[in-house]
């Protein structure tokens, strides 16, 4: 098990260099001009001009990505060419603010998805299921920024209860976690009922019911068990994706998290923090990975078997 | 049915023959219904009892095995833990207790005790299906209903199995009904047998009843279809056509369009039981006027 966890994590290192190297590139297709940028509109041109050359945005590609990754390796995510501090520091500030959110919302729609999705499959087609599974596609139907919005013109412009945006509280906290939690809660509760509805069909089911096993205790430990493999995985996915991804709920409820640092630092040309922001989504993405794929060893002793 | 003794279940595969004993199972699945008919066991009418009663006789005193080793196991959960937690259902025993018990039923299926803490996936076919027998039998079953244990079985461990089955058959003085298709097992463990076809028992009687005295064409057609050790030559001889639509039976016999000896009444009249012992007896026209009348091999 140990030396499964030490191959995947040094299987990080290709992977990253290769995010890096893609991301480093196709910013450079972006138009624009960081040099002008960091200068602002009254730069003449010969101040342009020689910052570039100071930058080495003058050089090729290959050798700006060369000192970029040497960089790296020390340590230093570069500084913001648009504000001036360090990168590092910035998504230090920033990254705990989407964490936050991401490990609300994905309890809340844990908390909601697996119960309404093991009710669904035990009692499949019934008034519960069928209304439960119309308002999951529903959720999954409705893009984040709308939901947003429509929890802030119902939550916070028409009963005041919690502020429009921010981060100030708990309560600043709920409407954005929400947001994010509705859609994931869908594909989770439709995936934990299928996959539920596969398991109470096989036949150590039976045994277990003939076993005298009641019930209920058939579905939380006989039937669970086996169907929640689907549902980590979808969970895991969910969760990677709204560490990096809440681009849009952060900035409908403007929460500092890393989403919009990004999506700012796209719109001013700040390579190095585009850059950094990238590095801490793929990293994040691919730790949650393996840590869904070693949860996978702990749900199934046939998949730890495979773990060398 | 008595205690002690075996009763074979003899059904076409996939004629609804898993259906008939309703014991553990919990009902025939849509769009099948009961018709008529009672299960009594030891006094109670199971279909009379509620689900939360039903579940304190199942495992406590009826118990099933399955046709299937391979997934009739869970697979997330220990072996040890599995047969453990049908006998701390059943039994107001601690937990170490039970897991003590459950080692003991281990070893006695022929498992070493210290395989508990394993999964079914470390397991062979032969093995597990040992597992399922100790579960079945680690509550001391009055009676233990045997769905085609040794079907998925190869033939060297299918003789083991039903070795282990008929000692503990004995060693636990309990009842069996083996749902099967394969006479060779029948003869080998039943010591009843009831023939089969389509959702009705066409013959029934001891297993010298059945084999000796066979009644039924159709309980003669399938030992027509068993090859002959001594000649290998011989052809097979098959029961022509096939099996009647379940859903949409003819009116009178169900086998008769596939019967050799088939009168006219046949077609138009179910068959009433002739007995010709306290044991034996089959629903046939053939006998109905003539109680002596002889099966001629088919030919």
């Amino acid at each position: 098990m140990l030396r499964y966890i030490t191959k995947r994590v040094l299987m990080l290192i290709p992977v990253m260099v290769g995010v890096i190297f893609l991301v480093f590139f196709i910013i450079s297709l972006t138009p624009g001009d960081a040099a002008s940028m960091i200068l602002g509109d009254g730069a003449t041109e010969e101040r342009i001009v020689e910052l570039r050359e100071k930058m080495g945005f003058n050089d090729p590609l290959i050798v700006q990505y060369g000192r970029y990754m040497l960089d790296l390796i020390t340590g230093d995510m570069g500084t913001s060419y648009s504000t001036g501090r360090s990168v590092a520091g910035e998504i230090g500030q920033r990254f705990p603010n989407t964490f936050k959110l991401t490990v609300t919302a994905i309890l809340l729609s844990v908390l909601i998805s697996i119960p309404i999705g093991v009710i669904s499959a035990t009692r499949q087609y019934s008034i519960f299921d069928n209304v439960g599974m119309i308002i999951a596609l529903i959720g999954i139907s409705m893009p984040s920024f709308w939901t947003g919005l429509i929890l802030i013109i119902a939550f916070s412009l028409k009963m005041g209860w919690f502020p429009s945006g921010g981060m100030d509280g708990l309560k600043s906290l709920i409407l954005p976690a929400f947001t994010l939690a509705i859609a994931s809660t869908a594909s989770i509760t439709r995936t934990t009922r299928s996959s539920m509805l596969e398991v109470i069909r096989q036949d150590y089911i039976n045994t277990a019911k003939a076993k005298g096993v009641s019930r209920g205790r058939v579905i939380r430990k006989h039937a669970l068990g086996n169907a929640l493999i689907p549902a980590v995985t979808v969970i895991g996915l969910e969760f990677g994706v709204l560490l990096g991804g809440a681009v849009l709920t952060e900035t409908v409820f403007s929460w500092p998290g890393i989403g919009r640092l990004m999506v700012e630092s796209i719109q001013r040309k700040d390579t190095p923090m585009v850059l950094g922001c990238v590095i801490v989504f793929s990293l994040s993405f691919s730790i949650v990975n393996l840590i869904i794929d070693i949860l996978y060893a702990y749900i199934d002793p046939r998949i730890k078997a495979n773990y060398r | 049915m008595e205690t002690g003794k075996t009763l074979d279940w003899w059904a076409k595969p996939g004629r609804g023959n898993h259906h008939c004993p309703v014991g553990p199972a919990p009902g025939p699945p849509a769009p099948g219904e009961f018709v008529s008919g009672t299960i009594t066991l030891d006094g109670i009418r199971l279909m009379e009892v509620s689900e939360n009663e039903m579940e304190k006789i199942r495992g406590e005193a009826v118990s099933m095995i399955f046709q299937d080793p391979m997934t009739a196991l869970n697979p997330v959960i220990r072996v040890g833990d599995q047969i453990a937690e049908a006998i701390s259902i059943h039994q107001k025993v601690s937990r170490e207790k039970a897991v003590e018990k459950a080692r003991e039923m281990l070893e006695l299926v022929g498992i070493p005790g210290n395989r508990m803490q394993e999964y079914p996936h470390q397991f062979s076919g032969g093995m597990k299906q040992r597992v399922i027998i100790a579960i079945a039998l680690s509550c001391s079953p009055k009676l233990l209903i045997a769905d085609e244990p040794t079907t998925a079985l190869d033939v060297t461990i299918q003789a083991q199995v039903l070795e282990l089955m008929k000692r503990l058959k004995t060693q636990f003085k309990m009842s069996m009904i083996m749902i099967s298709h394969d006479l060779g097992v029948v003869a080998e463990v039943c010591d009843d047998v009831a023939i089969m076809y389509a959702g009705r028992i066409v013959e029934q009687g001891t297993l010298e009843d059945i084999f000796r005295r066979t009644k039924h064409p159709y309980t003669e057609g399938l030992f027509n279809s068993i090859p002959n050790i001594d000649d290998r030559k011989a052809e097979l001889k098959p029961i022509r056509g096939l099996m009647s639509d379940p859903y949409n039976l003819p009116p009178g016999c169900s086998f008769c369009d596939r019967c050799d000896y088939a009168l006219s009444i046949c077609r138009t009249e179910k068959p009433a039981k002739t007995w010709f012992s306290e044991t034996h007896f089959t629903e046939c026209h053939l006998y109905s006027d003539n109680p002596d009348f002889l099966l001629n091999g088919g030919k």
